[in-house]
């Protein structure tokens, strides 16, 4: 019992932080239908923005009555520089392309992500870097088994994020426009809405999201280097593609489940992670060639 | 000065060009329409006008000013509402969604009561408010693209084909609002087919043949021309 819901919670967490990213993905093919390849190494630049923050502000010495508040400003500001860094990543490299085949922003996007990841390693070098993990160690006692006060903050980090960027889309006037944006651009014009904007703003909250999940995988795991995103940005991919591109509640699940999948089949077997991206991976193929709308892809009729 | 001059536009797609030196005027309070066959550049002509499509030569002006050049999110703000070719209304989004979508652009706080005036025009709509837009019936989702138009509170209203595809009951109804549309205050550029009904509900019309206009006039003249009637008008 002890095993399996130490292996639930490893998986939730990680999920977490695919499903941070994987929102990015899905939010930005939802409006122009690009998989933005540069995404995983966005995360990667709001983890080290994050730890920049932390060393800068010496915030690993704060009192833990100044945390509280330390922290929610960590996030906040990371979040804004990384949905920034977004922002004119789309406005030099995507933008410029709108008109164009589609082929070219996808390659535009490959070449990007090479970039950010030349740009970190030479930066940072190729090595593992420390992470503190800021948020409150210890564990709950369940009785049977235990569970990491970490891994509870995380997941309720995550789900207020994911909560809040629903009712924004949801809710608000330019939550509004985003959807409208992407199911109809030239209609959306036709109603004032200044395409341009709502691109720039859904690449600015994938960042931002991005840039939360990047803190949170250097919390969890105490270490971070130049090409995480790599690997996590493909994982992250793969639950938006498992929830139904362009789904903001599929890419939430997704990320979770295959977070799950990861956890339990590597504490269940002696496979080694190596075996679980090729589950995951071949996860993506079947839900490709059996279900491309994903779990929860649009299912109303487009008359 | 008329409410809307198009002024001698040329409108290219890619290298096709779809119209040639097309002229027309509105003033305000006409209905005015644009019948001509398919592909004659009906649509085109008003892509132009709302800004989807510039023209690449030539002027289109509002009320004087220039509009060829601003970008249709712009041009919705100086009065044009546009209910398009296809409805393309937002399938996957509420009707009263739709419609606050088309208020936009309002920041006068008075779109409750042109929220009010659609359902008045439309009943079926504040019926089915709550529901999915793609799940309403073809008929249904034209009232929401007009009144969805209509939530700009446009000066000139441009329709595109709002009676395509719909029961001949349905098209009584349809022609019925546009009158009222226009009796309370809106101009209106109308496109169709059905040249007959548009030309009793229109004070003029043009005539368009390969991008060209190639005839216009008093709606009477031209329901009374042998050349319309042949073409047009099935007599
Ligand atoms: N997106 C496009 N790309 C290339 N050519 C186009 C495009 N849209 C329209 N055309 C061409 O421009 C011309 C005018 O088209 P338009 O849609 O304005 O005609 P229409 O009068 O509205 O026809 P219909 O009655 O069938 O709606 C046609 O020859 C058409 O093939
Ligand atoms: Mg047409």
């Amino acid at each position: 019992m002890r095993f399996f819901v130490d292996t639930l919670s490893l998986g939730i967490t990680q999920g977490a932080v695919f499903a941070l990213i994987a929102l990015g993905y899905t939010l930005v093919y939802g409006i122009i239908e690009l998989i933005n390849f540069a995404h995983g190494d966005v995360f990667t630049i709001g983890a080290f923005i994050g730890l920049n923050l932390i060393a800068l502000f010496g915030m690993q010495t704060w009192s833990p009555a100044l945390l509280v508040p330390g922290l929610i400003l960590l996030f906040a500001v990371t979040m804004a520089l990384n949905g920034l860094l977004g922002m004119a990543i789309e406005r030099v490299a995507y933008r410029p392309l709108r008109n164009a085949p589609r082929l070219a922003p996808l390659i535009t996007a490959v070449g990007m992500s090479f970039f950010l990841e030349g740009v970190l390693y030479l930066v940072r070098g190729p090595n593992q870097i420390a992470y503190p993990n800021l948020f409150p160690s210890g564990s709950v006692s369940l009785g049977f088994a235990s569970v990491g006060l970490t891994n509870l903050v995380i997941v309720a980090v995550t789900v207020v994020l994911m909560v809040g960027l629903h009712q924004f889309i949801q809710r608000t006037r330019v939550g509004r426009a985003m959807r409208a944006t992407a199911q109809d651009r030239d209609a959306a014009r036709l109603m004032g809405i200044n395409i341009n904007r709502i691109i720039a703003i859904t690449f600015f909250i994938g960042s931002a999201l991005a840039a939360a999940g990047g803190i949170i995988y250097g919390f969890y795991n105490e270490s971070i280097s130049f090409d995480l995103g790599f690997r996590s940005g493909l994982i992250a991919f793969t639950a938006a593609v498992f929830g139904g591109i362009g789904n903001v509640v599929g890419a939430s699940l997704g990320g979770f489940i295959i977070g799950l999948i990861i956890a339990f089949s590597t504490s269940y077997t002696s496979w080694g992670l190596q075996w679980a991206d090729v589950i995951v991976f071949s996860i993506l193929i079947l839900v490709l060639v059996f279900r491309p709308t994903g779990l929860l892809g649009m299912r109303v009729p487009e008359k | 000065m008329a409410l809307l001059e198009v002024d001698g536009i040329d409108v290219f797609y890619g290298r096709v060009q779809a119209l040639r030196k097309v002229n027309l005027t509105v003033d305000e309070g006409e209905i005015v329409s644009l019948i001509g066959s398919n592909g004659a550049g009906k649509t085109t002509t008003l892509r132009a006008i709302s800004g989807l499509t510039p023209p690449s030569s030539g002027q289109i002006r509002l009320r004087g000013q220039d509009i060829s050049r601003t970008p249709a999110e712009v041009i919705v703000g100086k009065g044009v509402g546009h209910a398009p070719e296809g409805r393309r209304i937002f399938a996957r989004m509420t009707v009263r969604e739709n419609l606050d979508l088309g208020a936009y652009i309002r920041r006068d706080g008075q779109t409750r009561a042109d929220l009010e005036r659609v359902f008045t025009l439309f009943p079926r709509l504040k019926e089915r408010h709550g529901q999915l837009a793609g799940t309403l019936s073809g008929g249904e989702q034209q009232m929401l693209a007009i009144g969805r138009a209509l939530m700009s509170k446009p000066q000139i209203l441009l329709l595109d084909e709002p009676s395509l595809g719909l029961a001949p009951i349905l098209v009584d109804t349809i022609f019925q609002v546009i009158q009222d549309i226009n009796k309370s205050g809106t101009t209106v550029l109308l496109i169709e087919q059905n040249a007959l009904k548009a030309l009793a509900v229109a004070g003029r019309a043009y005539v368009l043949e390969t991008g060209r206009i190639v005839k216009e006039g008093s709606a009477k003249a031209l329901r009374e021309s042998p050349d319309v009637q042949k073409a047009y008008l099935g007599i």
